[in-house]
């Protein structure tokens, strides 16, 4: 089996665990996160240096020509870059970021985190910058206390659970002098399901059959009428027309439907790598759904009962993305 | 706001900080600079030689033509090659020529060069930190209020173009950041004034190029004829006095500043460079407190020379001057800012000649000016006394018809001829400078002196101003038994220069300024510019006296009379409380700053509402909700015209404040929200007159 490594980025050294070690500490996770002086961090950006650099040659020229009003126009400068220190962490402090929801994808998408950025009541914040990974950020502006939802990404790699990381908020209000940051771990999770791949099953070839009620990929069409909709049934099933006429929600009854039940089974193909049996099985799902079959599943050590649906979908899903990873189940299961 | 070409450091799995240095700029922050570069070049504009002025109004246009669309940024080629033959020009230009002059040439270079290819984020900082150097410049030719205040002004414009690039997105208007820098810059005020006020002062760590050869004001160390004339046309201050007790009169003004001991037939000179001066160590000085009686404290503006100026008798009570055995006042360095002395006065012109006669009876070889030759050799086989000859040269310029004129007629070669027997018209320089001719002929040792004379008093701050257009001449002559003492032939002729100054004594041909058509000092006999002038010196000498010339020595003394002697213990003590002090103005200012968070109209309403039954004792509980509220008065009130008008309020409160579509003043329903406050209104208005004849047991 290929293991896939989260974090396969550089090598982190001793240093670097030590400091992230030091800022898990001091920012430990949570589900929201207020910024205050505990967990805001601040230093002078490179244009800040410059900032220095310029007060030194200002100071070096007021000293050498003796000139009080230069040295004025430096202390001036020079308290505006200190005031800047008070103002950029004003620019962070007071602010909620909140995890909301995380959308689900497939292996090699990419799994959405939304989060909800609340401002201190009536404060207005500029150009706050957020991001988790290098391609996934977005700048935000906050007038007089609203909120504003934070949509950011990861691209996945592998089937399981999800977590877009530290999450950076960062500005550099007033004058790009200072960056003011924090690092929040978000309790933030989405599931990855595995990438649908169209599998061979084999047992056809065997004659084998664990599909214990018939027929199963052959698209029936036996229209055998129509009957009442009970929640869940799949809308491309409706009987639109009737629905036009009538005003009632029908759902049209095809005879081999009852039939085409089936097991999605992760026996049905041995010998083959565990990864690529879960992509064969979530296709098999899809594409049951897409059909408006009723289905089930079976997993090793796991069996869901036949249904259909989103939620069955999703069931089924999140059952394949979370497969052989039980700590995962209880991971999630705490952490909703 | 644009994020095309914001780039980030590469590495996955761990957010990285933004690294947008070469982000291109908001169009947005590019008003800002511009209008930050005019302003910075304004007070330069007689600095700068008229090519580069043409360039840097050029550039203007060009970075202009690019910010609104109809060209392109110049690309590398066009660049280098435009920037080549700019600081080709330069060189050429300024070539050997190392002085403040050059500089601030080459600051304008720079930033006129840099405006044209300003588009990412780290040329806009360069520009800026560039423009705040050259803005600092100011500082070195002048020190008013004004320029001060214009130069920490344009300084933020420029600052206020990087708070565009980190502020709001597009729509943040202009009135929002400018409420931003204001905010900025008032909360650093107090910090700034602690730090101007316990900053150590240093002593300069390397010698400096000058301002320039040609800048310096004031008078000179040679004197031609016509020249003191010059001055009389400037209105500008040379210095201003400040008098423990009574301010001299006007005939004993004399300010000496320098002995010109050499004639060369036209004109008059120093004869020996002027000695490296050791400050005197004798007195500290006291230019903090200045209450000692019988001193007078001088503060000098620049003059690019090292001579101050001092009534006759003079004692040195501060640590920056000396004063010389011929009673001149001298600095250690040349003065390049205002600087203020403390002089003693004791006695009257120092007497040591001895050593010195045959300087001071030196005649030019040449045999220039007969006339007078002759004249003084007639008046010499009378056999008159030294005095007498003095008395009769004097009474001269009294008795013949001389003239006192700003514009005299213009003399040969022969100078002093043309002056006493052709023309008789002049100004000081001539009257004195024949004068001493003369009394050398006559073997009186003799000298001019040059400074000024008489001066401005303000009434309503008591001190004394010192004009350029006073600068004077006269004679000093030397008697055995008596010494120095002053001669000055202009007083014979014309008595209302020195008694009243130039003003009065020039009012027959009006030529008072008469180039200076916005020197305030030419309308005089307007009441209130006289007045209103006066004020705004007074207001410039305290600008001088306490923030520019706040010096080292100045810093010292303030800081001991404050808290004794200076230990570095107690500086820092200072240094932190008042650090901290000026941290709270601070944060009391920001939170005056804060915008208040005003609450909706509907629920102003509401609480005004509960207030009006709270009055009548019938008071809404802490989050108890308003339906709940609206059954308390159910219950409690007995009157249905009351209880309907209370049911309508509530109704109308609950539509507005729940209603999805009035919530956060959606534009959309903006009509219907401002119908539904007005029926509130009016249903408020009711309940509150039901309640008025009503009370709730």
């Amino acid at each position: 089996m290929k293991t896939y490594s989260k974090y396969n980025g550089p090598r982190v050294t001793h240093f670097q665990k030590q400091f992230q070690k030091w800022v898990s500490r001091r920012i430990p996770p949570g589900k929201t996160a207020i910024l205050n002086q505990k967990n805001i961090f601040i230093m002078p950006t490179r244009e800040g240096l410059g900032l220095g650099l310029l007060l030194l040659l200002l100071l070096l020229t007021a000293i050498n020509y003796q000139n009080s009003l230069i040295y004025l126009l430096t202390f001036f400068l020079g308290g505006i870059f200190v005031t800047s220190i008070l103002v950029c962490f004003r620019n962070l402090e007071g602010l909620t970021l909140a995890f909301t929801e995380g959308r689900n994808c497939f292996s090699g998408e990419k799994a959405h985190f939304l989060f909800k950025l609340s401002a201190q009541e009536g404060k207005r914040y500029h150009r706050l910058f957020l991001s988790n990974e290098p391609e996934s950020y977005q700048w935000i502006n906050i007038d007089n206390g609203s909120d504003q939802r934070v949509i950011l990404f990861t691209q996945t790699r592998c089937r399981g659970i999800e977590k877009p990381g530290r999450i950076l908020i960062e500005t550099r209000y007033p004058m790009g002098f200072l960056r003011a940051w924090s690092w929040l771990d978000l309790e933030a999770v989405a599931l990855v399901y595995p990438a649908p791949v169209k599998g061979v099953k084999q047992r056809m070839a065997k004659g084998e059959s664990d599909d214990s009620h018939g027929k199963s990929f052959s698209p029936g069409d036996d229209y055998s009428g129509v009957r009442d909709y009970i929640a869940g049934d799949p809308p491309n099933r409706m009987a639109w027309k009737l629905f036009a006429s009538k005003g009632e929600l029908y759902i049209k009854n095809f005879e081999e439907n009852l039939h085409s039940t089936a097991w999605v089974d992760y026996n049905a193909y041995p010998g083959i790598n565990m990864e690529a049996r879960l992509s064969y099985l979530c296709y098999e799902l899809l594409e049951k759904e897409r059909k408006g079959d009723s289905y089930g599943l079976k997993l090793p050590g796991k069996t869901i009962e036949f249904g259909r649906g989103d939620v069955h979908l999703t069931k089924c899903l999140s059952s394949l993305a979370l497969f052989q990873s039980e700590d995962s189940f209880k991971q999630l299961d705490n952490s909703f | 706001m644009t994020s095309s070409g914001t780039s980030f450091r590469f590495t996955k799995g761990k957010p990285r900080f933004l690294n947008n240095r070469h982000q291109i700029i908001s169009r947005h922050a590019l008003p800002w600079l511009f209008a930050a570069y005019v302003l910075a070049l304004i007070p330069h504009y007689a600095q700068i030689p008229f090519w580069l002025m043409i360039f840097a109004i050029g550039n203007l246009v060009w970075a202009a033509l690019i910010y609104l669309g109809k060209t392109d940024h110049p690309n590398i080629y066009l660049k280098s090659g435009y920037a080549i033959l700019l600081s080709g020009l330069f060189i050429f230009d300024f070539y050997h020529k190392y002085n403040v002059d050059s500089a601030v040439a080459f600051l304008v270079l720079t930033i006129s060069l840099k405006l044209i290819e300003v588009k990412y984020r780290k040329d806009c900082y360069l520009f800026v930190f560039i423009i705040i150097y050259l803005i600092s410049t100011n500082f070195i030719f002048s020190q008013g209020v004004g320029i001060t205040i214009y130069t920490l002004l344009v300084m933020l414009i420029a600052l206020g173009a990087v708070l565009t690039l980190e502020s709001g997105g597009l729509s943040t208007p202009i009135k929002e950041k400018l409420r931003s820098l204001t905010k900025i810059a008032v909360i650093t005020l107090p910090l700034m004034l602690v730090l101007f006020v316990f900053f150590p002062r240093m002593t300069p760590l390397w010698s400096i190029p000058l301002t320039t050869g040609e800048a310096t004001t004031g008078i000179s160390n040679v004197l031609s004829p016509g020249d003191i004339a010059n001055l009389s046309q400037s209105s500008d201050v040379a210095f201003r006095v400040t008098f423990v007790g009574a301010i001299p009169p006007p005939a004993k003004r004399y300010w000496r500043g320098l002995i010109l001991d050499k004639f060369d037939g036209r004109t008059w000179s120093s004869s020996k460079k002027s000695s490296p001066v050791m400050p005197s160590r004798i007195d500290t000085g006291t230019l903090f407190s200045h209450n000692k009686p019988g001193t007078y404290q001088i503060l000098l503006e620049p003059t690019q020379h090292k001579w101050g100026f001092s009534l006759a008798g003079a004692v040195s009570d501060s640590s920056n001057i000396r004063v010389g055995s011929t009673g001149l006042v001298r600095f250690k360095t040349s003065i390049i800012q205002p600087t203020r002395y403390q002089i003693r006065q004791q006695g009257g012109i120092p007497s040591g000649l001895a050593l010195a006669t045959k300087k001071y009876l030196q005649l030019p070889v040449n045999n220039s000016n007969p006339k007078t030759r002759k004249y003084i050799q007639k008046l010499l086989l009378e056999q008159l006394s030294p005095t007498a000859i003095i008395a009769y040269l004097m009474n001269n310029f009294r008795t013949q018809p001389f003239y006192y004129t700003l514009s005299p007629p213009k003399t040969g070669s022969n100078f002093v001829d043309d002056f006493l027997f052709k023309t008789r018209s002049g100004f000081c320089s001539h009257y004195a400078g024949s004068l001493a001719y003369m009394l050398r002929l006559a073997g009186i040792a003799s000298r001019v002196v040059v400074g000024y004379q008489g001066g401005e008093v303000n009434e309503s701050d008591q001190y004394l101003i010192v004009h350029q257009y006073d600068a004077h001449a006269w004679v000093e002559a030397w008697l055995p038994g008596k010494g120095w003492f002053r001669l000055d032939p202009t007083a014979m002729v014309a008595p209302s220069r020195i008694e009243k100054g130039l003003e009065s004594a020039v009012a027959g041909e009006k030529s008072f300024l008469s180039g200076r058509f916005f020197a305030a000092a030419r309308y005089n006999n307007i009441p209130l510019i006289h007045w209103l002038r006066l004020k705004v010196d007074a207001l410039n000498f305290k600008w001088q006296k306490w923030v520019v010339g706040y010096d080292s020595e100045n810093q010292s003394e303030f800081l001991s009379s404050w808290m004794g002697v200076v230990t570095p213990q107690k500086m820092a003590l200072i240094m932190t409380l008042s650090g901290a002090f000026a941290m709270i103005i601070a944060a009391w200012l920001f939170r005056r700053f804060e915008p208040k968070t005003r609450l909706s109209p509907e629920i102003r309403y509401y609480q005004r509402f509960c207030r009006q039954f709270e009055k009548k004792g019938l008071s809404r509980a802490m989050g108890q909700s308003e339906n709940d509220f609206l059954k308390q008065i159910h219950d409690k009130v007995k009157v249905p015209a009351l209880i309907q008008a209370a049911d309508s309020f509530t109704q109308t409160y609950l539509k507005i404040r729940y209603s999805a579509n009035f919530s956060n003043a959606d534009t959309a329903h903006q009509e219907k929200y401002l119908m539904m406050l007005r029926l509130l209104k009016k249903q408020y208005v009711i309940t509150k007159y039901q309640l008025l004849t009503y009370n709730i047991k």
